[in-house]
């Protein structure tokens, strides 16, 4: 290995890495040829589906939730599949059931019949109008990305990302999801309500033309080929510890913690919180040409990533705080660099 | 093959290095500066606290110069040892310069990898991203020499100093703010006028005499009375310093007047006599004893008329021996030394009669306040004056309690001359001034008082003080009254009235002094011998 053989790999790394971003670019703008606005959102789909998490979309229905993320299993040419969820849903009409077949012969057995879990895009459309009990059937998919029916797991395909929507849970018929399960999803979006710009754009599209059909623009081998780039992004030390202190804020009992995480939070963000600021500062770094970590990228990752992993005390949930206003006021508060940090 | 290898990472690790090192020499310049202006600062301050502390307890103006300005110094000395020691790391000062130049974090993650041991897929690509961005990095921008914020204070604290030194106060504030309330009373005034006045006084009359110390007691004097006079003092002590000075300058002036009667009576050769007269007897005596070998060759004849000439250059050179200078001059050895013969016989009786009066006067007092006599009596030892002190206390002897000057006062100018009296062979006297006067006179026109005594301002000499007559009325020819004396003297010791038990140490007394016979006690004698 020879210094223009550092530098070739170098140039390839380089070439690697902006060929990840062309297709980026490249996917936003496809899928903004359908969905208006929420470029944000759909950031932050992106940056979910490369860092191998999953996401909750909030926000009241017809913002275009669930024609995004359909919209998002086209381009990547990815197993789709969309699970309304209603209360009466079971796990079962999840995951899968065994059912008992009959084969020519006359004899009965078990057999695994699969459930719309096994897909690589899983739309969970209206996910908190489930009971606790068939939301926490996708605890184990999420997490393992595989599923245990009679003792036997079955893993699902890569690339595997959840994307949920869930109505305000102040809607009717709604029940909010358990911990355990917002603590697994990457990011939490709000789908917020198109500008007048905006909405007049989305009345032009659907009402003038035929329904734009999308190309395809990645494949799960490519998608793949992503996530390992955007892991061997380099973050300095003070960068790990900025981020940890923002979690480490958001506990009521730590040291770092704010004013108001002291009063209105009762359970603060898990170390999942701070694997996903410091994978979603990978990911915004990348987007945007670089190849570290800034402490700018945890900042706007900081409220996507956090602010679903905060549990308010009664308080809290009684004078309506947001969990994001919490996370505003840690990003405020807490400095970016500290001595002997 | 290596340096090919990591040639491309060197060269951007170099650019990495010399920004840091940049900005190492900058941060150091900067926290240099910053420690030295606050530094300066803290000198101010300082300063400030000496000016405030001169306006109530007021230094010399060089002495406070020095003192602010060594204040200023050891303030800039300790934080320069302190700029000296600390240096700057160099992850912070390229997360400074990533947050002041916004470069997110480019060139402290670059440093981080490059001083990693732990290879990185994206290293060489990070570091090429620093260093481009590094070239363009202006340390200046990053480390700005900023002035300390609470220098904005310094334009106020030297007003202040300039305020505190310059303006009085007395004019702005109540006197009871500055502690300036206590003027001067009217008795300390008083006493200041009077001070001054006494000091013109004392000036006039030592000019005239062409006395400079006591000119310059004189105008010290007026000094302090005019002190006394505008200077918030305390009373106390102002009084007690004015009781004293005062009484220094009543007996200066007695001894101005003493000294006028000695002028009167053309004395002045023996002013600045301090002669031991023992060591002139014993002169005397030598040179009697080189008269006494025969004929003297001439240079002999030389040597001695020089040195009986020393005794004249030293001022006693009185009629007697200049009679016997003249006399050798003429070749008359047998005359000369009859003359010296003469000298030192007359001398030793006045040496006798000294003594006597002194045993007669310790004798006195023990029959009057039936005090132990022993106490009085031991006139042998030179430094014992403790019972003399009230006969000899005369103007400005420093063993007098109030003849010196008290040691508080003013410095030691007037204390270097061993106190600034003298030791005259005049006591204070007992009885008026003039009576004392006229009996100076006649004792310094009889023959036989020779007043071998120092007047006027000049040191003390102890030996020559047991040579004085005790009192200002003392000035008798000693051999019209030794006789008397020596018979009063056994008389006295024979007299029942001496307690028993003292009549042996009066006795010891007269013989060891050669005025009594040995027959006259002989019990006594031997048992003193014993002792």
């Amino acid at each position: 290995m020879s210094s223009a053989s550092d530098e070739a790999r170098s140039a390839e790394l380089r070439q690697k890495a902006e060929r990840i971003r062309a297709d980026l670019q490249r996917l936003i703008r496809e899928l903004e040829k359908v969905i208006v606005g929420h470029h944000e959102v759909i950031e932050g789909i992106l940056i979910c589906l490369l860092c191998s998490g999953h996401v909750l979309l909030e926000g009241v229905p017809g913002l275009g939730k669930t024609l995004l993320v359909k919209s998002l299993g086209r381009v990547l040419n990815l197993r789709f599949s969309r699970i309304q969820f209603t209360p009466d849903l079971m796990p079962a009409d999840i995951i899968g059931t065994n059912v008992v077949m009959e084969d020519e012969s006359g004899r009965k057995h078990f057999e695994f019949q699969r459930g719309p879990i096994f897909a690589q895009i899983i739309l969970a459309d209206e996910i908190n109008r489930a009971t606790p009990k068939t939301q926490s059937a996708l605890l184990e998919a999420m997490q393992e990305q595989s599923v245990t029916v009679a003792g036997i797991a079955h893993h699902l395909e890569a690339p595997f990302i959840v994307l949920a929507t869930q109505n305000p849970i102040e809607m009717e018929g709604t029940y909010p999801l358990p911990e355990a399960q917002l603590d697994r999803f990457f990011l939490k979006l709000n789908v917020t309500y198109p500008s007048i710009q905006q909405l007049e754009d989305i009345v032009d599209r659907t009402t003038q033309h035929d329904p734009t059909t999308l190309q395809n623009i990645l494949d799960a081998a490519r998608v793949g080929e992503m996530k390992e780039f955007v892991r061997t992004i380099p973050v300095a030390a003070h960068v790990k510890n900025y981020a940890a202190r923002l979690v480490l804020a958001t506990h009521p009992d730590s040291s770092y913690a704010t004013d108001l995480a002291k009063r209105y939070v009762l359970y603060g963000s898990s170390p999942r919180g701070a694997q996903s600021l410091v994978l979603g500062g990978k990911m915004k770094a990348l987007l945007e040409g670089r190849y570290n970590v800034s402490f700018e990228d945890l900042r706007t990752i900081a409220i996507p990533s956090l602010r679903h992993r905060l549990i308010l005390n009664f308080e809290g949930a009684a004078a309506g705080i947001e969990q994001g206003s919490i996370v505003s006021e840690i990003l405020e508060k807490t400095p970016e660099v500290v001595r002997g940090s | 093959m290596q340096c090919q290898r990591w040639g491309g990472r060197m060269e951007h690790e170099e650019i990495l290095q010399r920004l840091v090192r940049t900005l190492r020499r900058r941060a150091s310049w900067v926290r240099r500066r910053t420690s030295l202006l606050q530094a300066l600062f803290i000198g101010l301050c300082l300063c400030l606290a000496l000016a405030i502390w001169h306006r109530f307890v007021p230094l010399p103006i060089n002495q406070l110069v020095e003192l602010g300005i060594a204040a200023m110094a050891f303030c800039a000395i300790v934080a320069l040892a302190i700029g000296l020691r600390s240096r700057a790391d160099p992850m912070d000062l390229l997360i400074r310069a990533d947050r002041t130049l916004k470069l997110r974090e480019r060139l402290s993650t670059a440093y981080e990898l490059a001083t990693s041991p732990h290879p990185h897929p994206l290293r060489l690509i990070v570091l090429q991203e620093a260093a481009r961005v590094a070239r363009s990095v202006n340390p200046f921008r990053v480390i700005p020499s900023t002035t300390p914020r609470t220098l904005r204070w310094t334009p106020f604290l030297l007003l202040a100093i300039v305020l505190v030194l310059v303006v009085d106060f007395g004019m702005l504030l109540p006197q009871s703010f500055i502690g300036g309330d206590e003027r001067p009373s009217s008795t300390l005034y008083e006493q200041g006028q009077q001070l001054e006045r006494q000091g013109k006084r004392l000036e006039t009359e030592a000019r005239r005499r062409g006395l400079e110390r006591s000119m310059e007691a004189g105008r010290r004097m007026q000094s302090l009375g005019q002190r006394l006079q505008n200077e918030k003092v305390n009373e106390r002590e102002a009084m007690a310093r004015v009781n004293s000075l005062s009484e220094y300058v009543r007996n200066l002036e007695d001894e101005l007047k003493k000294m006028a009667v000695l002028d009167d009576v053309s004395l002045s050769n023996v002013r600045e006599v301090m002669v031991n007269q023992a060591s002139v007897s014993s002169e005397v005596q030598r040179l009697l004893g080189m008269m006494g070998r025969g004929k003297l060759s001439p240079s002999e004849m030389r040597n001695l008329q020089e040195r009986l000439q020393s005794l004249g250059q030293q001022g006693v050179l009185d009629e007697r021996l200049s009679e016997a200078l003249n006399q050798l001059r003429d070749g008359d050895l047998e005359g000369a030394r009859e003359m010296l013969e003469n000298y030192l016989l007359q001398d030793q009786m006045a040496q006798d009669f000294e003594h006597l009066q002194r045993a007669e006067r310790a004798l006195d007092r023990s029959f009057e306040h039936g005090i132990d006599p022993s106490d009085e009596m031991d006139v042998d030892a030179p430094g014992r004056d403790s019972g003399e002190d009230s006969e000899y206390e005369m103007a400005g002897d420093p063993r007098g309690g109030s003849g010196g000057l008290p040691g508080d006062f003013e410095g030691g100018d007037y204390l270097d001359s061993e106190g600034m009296g003298s030791n005259s062979s005049i006591g204070s006297g007992r009885g008026t001034e003039r009576e004392t006067s006229r009996n100076r006179i006649t004792e310094a026109k009889s023959p036989a008082s020779r007043i071998t005594g120092q007047t006027g301002e000049g040191g003390v000499r102890r030996s020559y003080v047991r040579a004085l007559p005790l009192k200002a009325d003392a000035a008798i020819p000693l051999e019209e009254v030794i006789t008397t004396y020596q018979k009063r003297a056994e008389e006295s010791l024979l007299r029942e009235e001496i307690p028993p038990n003292n009549r042996d140490l009066v006795r010891a007394y007269f013989l060891a002094i050669g005025l009594v016979e040995e027959a006259a006690g002989s019990e006594g004698k031997d048992e003193q011998r014993e002792r």
